[in-house]
């Protein structure tokens, strides 16, 4: 038990202790919420939002189409939309 | 140009704001086609027996469709519907890192008719969990992805190769 408090502590560190992992998560929130039910392009190494369209294929095509590097695209699910637990 | 080892670190993703907080595993991919895709986060999903995609992904990266290693009907999300595989290639991209640090394999992907999930991809057994270690901690929110045999290392379990997915009758 004891062996196994330790390692959830050291794994706890190795995370809260990278700012940059939390600071991307309060970014991709507030993105969340701004940007609800849209396509959004997230830095990798940041987590800011490079940009927003509402659909995948506008959003690509932005991106490719302006050389934009290091950038993760997903849709930004809205409050309202029902929380998603299993695909099957 | 040097690609950072293994572990590649991913930090959990929150979701929308809801009752409570909620983390996502999920790591960056891109599929490549006759075109490379543009990057997106994948989530992996171990219950999954198979790796899913956006049909718009298959337009995004040229992957052509029109005649599909096979095709299956899939419980999604409470529906059913035909999912067409095709051997595509997926590259894993390192957290932190540019386009050019991936690490790129070959596998069957499948594309649904319909896709309503945020995520891009879905990462599952066959095609990503037979490819490497894959570790979640909830306290942690990572995912840690490593080495396929590491889990051999870690607790020496002799584990048979992955069986090569064998051809289905087409429907």
């Amino acid at each position: 038990m004891r062996i196994r408090l330790q390692w959830t502590k050291r794994l706890r560190r190795l995370y809260f202790g990278r700012m940059s992992a939390r600071d991307e998560h309060m970014k991709m929130e507030q993105a969340f919420v701004e940007c609800a039910g849209q396509w959004v392009a997230v830095d990798r190494q940041t987590g800011d939002v490079i940009a927003a369209r509402s659909t995948p294929y506008d959003l690509s095509a932005y991106i490719k189409s302006a050389g934009i590097r290091s950038v993760d695209i997903v849709r930004a699910p809205s409050e309202q939309e029902p929380e998603m637990v299993g695909f099957g | 140009m040097t690609i950072p080892a293994l572990p590649w670190r991913y930090p959990f993703q929150l979701d929308a704001p809801r009752q409570r907080q909620i983390l996502r595993p999920i790591v960056s991919a891109q599929l490549i086609g006759a075109d490379p895709s543009t990057p997106f986060k994948a989530l992996v999903d171990s219950g999954s027996e198979h790796v899913l995609a956006a049909p718009w992904l298959a337009s995004d990266a040229a992957v052509d469709l029109r005649n599909p290693k096979y095709s299956l009907r899939l419980g999604i999300g409470g529906e059913n519907p035909l999912v067409n595989f095709t051997d595509v290639r997926i590259r894993l991209l390192h957290p932190q890192g540019d386009d050019d640090h991936f690490i790129e394999w070959e596998t069957e992907v499948g594309f649904p008719e319909h896709w309503r999930a945020p995520w891009p991809m879905l990462l599952g057994q066959h095609g990503f969990f037979d490819k490497f270690t894959v570790s979640m901690h909830r306290d942690a929110a990572l995912t840690v992805i490593e080495e396929w045999g590491t889990f051999d290392q870690r607790f020496g379990i002799q584990f048979r190769e992955s069986d090569e997915h064998t051809r289905r009758n087409p429907q």
